[in-house]
């Protein structure tokens, strides 16, 4: 055999094509697969993912079940089910131990029922807590596990938890006494979710590989980045009369260029990572974008209809560059990372 | 674990799989790995990028010409809609750098947005809204159909085919208003998924097309979810069923039956041990779930198989979403959907542990 063609590493996307384009028999195609990936690796598979969708499925039921308020059951018999059900996840997840998965996801399962037994208690007693306690202290009382778990579901999951105290704790305490503006939420909200994307970029520097997932970063940066975002788009938007505007406005806003900037230049030369760099750039553009088409056709009527024309073809513009910039981009990525 | 990391040369020559090549197979597939790919694909970011930066210039677009009075009858419409098309294909052939890409892909929006608006508005005086929804739907396949050949752009050829089954949703709640009539769109949906991704070449002329009919499905089943319960306080069926959806389940199990057979190499492989674990539960999950969880899994299985990541993605980001729009469906009471929710799970978990067992069992021989 020649060592051209031949030479490129085979994936089951190339098998599959050389089958639909005749190059290979049904006998051919169904032995090459079985090579490729075969039975053992479709078997590690399936454990893992009916691991994950199974898990989610029952702690999703069982959520469902105790939301819908049985009046046949009465509360010890509630309260305990649960606390029995969270002992065996935690007995069962000490027993397989967490370097496997299904201990992982054992005490995941026992963190999200720690929740609802706290849900289903305020629900039986009306403590009259407010939903913000429930979520931090959910999150305060399940941290030792996230921590010892080294579980990037649980890490998130926490800060799922964390995320939706704080806003609520906004809404229900700080936003009635007015004694906090918005912009500062959306600034603890980056601040939260910066620091968490600075921690699992060290965490990963320092070995911690069950952090290394991408989608995680991806998540992150988003949350920051939609949090940054808001007070800018405010400003632009005029959803505050000019006269409105304080210096915590105009102090937020200034706070997202700086961290656009920052991200761009940390994940193009330090860590290197185009997902995260075209998340940056389209933020950007969409900022960019609000400003122009509000500076053009915001107050104009009637005879301005070439503005939307002009406004169309800035957008086309505008885009054009940021494809452009991000193709190169990661060319000279591909490049730089190449031995 | 990771599929084997090996060079095509090297599957070639295993034994398993050398003596089943036929003379000059190894020449065709070097002439085919040989060729370079039909087009080149952009990320899925920049793809992202450049279809929402183009429907929002194409919105626009059309905000110039309405406003200028171009567009006010329905001939200014067609014609506009027919230069625009024919400046898309124009572009497409002779441009390749970045700008004229993306105008031509805003074009392709603007135009067939004005095409099939010019041939509504040409009917419209005679018609109900029904049957203007009707016409809508006949002309935008039409007409998305003529420019999905034409015009090679994924991006089109991924949001056009959508917006065909979005009008087809609007038509069947606005007019027919018959929750049953959103099953058999499910069953369209399904059976195209099925044959796209089992009986076609997935050629860059194909893949945006999966790629869409697979994005239906979730999004179908979302909708039914959503208009079934009290999210939205919608109320546009005239009746709603009591169950929760068996013929779209059960429709669902055949099609994921029959994805697993073709996917182990046909019928033949039936006596596979897994396999009738496999079968079963589908079966089981197909009259006892809920359509949402079985398209959640049809997807992941679809993606690993075909090694695309973008329909495994699609699977882990619906199952979420579906669970909490689920919740709010009224039609079901909570104590029922977690008896559904909680068993699918457990069905999942009972088909881990006997794969286990199975694999402890030929480990231990």
């Amino acid at each position: 055999m020649n060592d051209t063609a031949l030479d490129q590493p085979v994936d089951i996307k190339t098998l599959r094509r050389l089958h639909q384009d005749g190059c290979l028999t049904d006998e051919a195609f169904t032995a090459a697969l079985r090579t490729l990936r075969p039975a053992a690796v479709w078997f590690s598979w399936a454990e893992r993912n009916l691991l994950f969708f199974g898990s989610a499925l029952v702690l999703s039921g069982t959520m469902f079940f105790f939301a819908y308020n049985w009046s046949v059951m009465g509360k010890f018999l509630k309260l305990g089910l649960i606390e029995a059900g969270m002992v065996a996840c935690v007995a069962g997840s000490y027993w397989l131990g967490l370097n496997k998965l299904t201990g992982k996801i054992l005490l995941l399962s026992a963190s999200v029922l720690l929740g609802v037994l706290m849900a289903v208690y305020g629900q039986t007693y009306q403590t009259g807590a407010d939903a913000f306690e429930l979520f931090v202290g959910w999150a305060a009382l399940i941290l030792g596990w996230v921590v010892v778990s080294e579980f990037a579901a649980l890490w998130f999951f926490w800060l799922i938890l964390v995320n939706t105290g704080s806003i609520l704790y906004w809404v229900q305490v700080l936003e009635p006494a007015h004694s906090v503006k918005f912009e500062y939420l959306c600034l603890f909200i980056a601040a939260l979710n910066g620091t968490a994307l600075i921690c699992r970029e060290g965490a990963v520097k320092k070995g911690f590989s069950y952090l290394e997932g991408r989608w995680l970063r991806a998540i992150l940066v988003v949350a920051l980045l939609s949090a940054l975002s808001i007070p800018p788009m405010a400003i632009i938007l005029e959803i505050y009369a000019y006269s409105h505007l304080h210096a915590a406005s105009v102090a937020s806003a200034l706070v997202w260029p700086m961290v656009a900037l920052g991200g761009y230049v940390c994940y193009r030369k330090i860590l290197r990572d185009m997902l995260t760099l075209a998340l940056i750039l389209m933020n950007a553009c969409l900022i960019l974008l609000t400003l122009i088409g509000k500076l053009m056709l915001d107050g104009h009527h009637g005879s301005d209809e070439f503005m939307f024309l002009l406004f169309a073809l800035i957008i086309i513009g505008v885009v054009s560059v940021t494809a452009f910039w991000l193709k190169r981009t990661a060319k000279e990525m591909a490049k730089e990372i190449a031995p | 674990m990771k599929d084997t990391a090996m060079t095509i040369g090297e599957l070639l020559d295993r034994p398993e799989v050398k003596h089943l090549l036929r003379p000059g197979d190894v020449e065709s597939i070097d002439l085919t790995m040989s060729k370079p790919e039909q087009t080149l694909k952009d990320p899925l970011y920049i793809r992202i990028l450049s279809g929402v930066g183009a429907w929002f210039a194409s919105i626009f677009i059309i905000a110039f010409l309405g406003m200028s009075d171009i567009i006010t009858h329905e001939t200014g419409a067609i014609i506009c809609g027919v230069a625009f098309i024919a400046v898309t294909v124009t572009l497409a052939k002779t441009c390749k750098s970045t700008f004229p890409s993306q105008l031509a892909l805003a074009m392709a929006f603007a135009g067939n947005i004005l095409l099939v608006g010019g041939l509504i508005q040409a009917f419209d005086h005679s018609m109900s809204s029904g049957e203007v929804l009707l016409v809508l739907l006949s002309s935008h396949g039409v007409v998305c159909a003529t420019i999905y050949i034409l015009y090679p752009s994924t991006v089109y050829r991924f949001f056009a085919p959508l917006a065909l089954v979005i009008i087809a949703t609007i038509w069947i709640s606005l007019d027919l208003k018959e929750f049953h009539m959103m099953n058999l769109l499910l069953a369209g949906e399904t059976l195209l998924f099925g044959i796209l991704l089992l009986h076609t070449r997935r050629s860059a002329f194909i893949q945006p097309l999966i790629h869409a009919a697979a994005t239906m499905l979730p999004a179908t089943i979302l909708f039914m979810n959503l208009t079934q319960g009290g999210l939205l306080d919608w109320h546009i069926w005239r009746t709603v069923p009591s169950s929760p959806m068996l013929p779209a389940s059960a429709l669902l199990a055949v099609g994921m039956v029959y994805l697993l057979f073709r996917l182990v190499g046909g019928v033949k492989q039936y006596r596979q041990p897994w396999l009738i674990v496999a079968v079963v539960a589908i079966l089981l999950l197909g009259l006892f779930t809920t359509p949402g969880i079985l398209v959640a899994i049809g997807l992941l299985i679809a993606g690993y198989a075909f090694g695309d990541r973008a329909l495994t993605a699609l699977a882990y980001l619906f199952l979420p979403c579906f669970l909490v729009v689920f919740y709010y469906a009224m039609n079901v009471s909570l104590a029922h959907k977690s008896w559904m929710v909680a068993g699918s799970g457990l069905i999942l978990l009972a088909v881990r542990w006997l794969l286990q067992q199975r694999a402890s069992k030929e480990a231990a021989q």
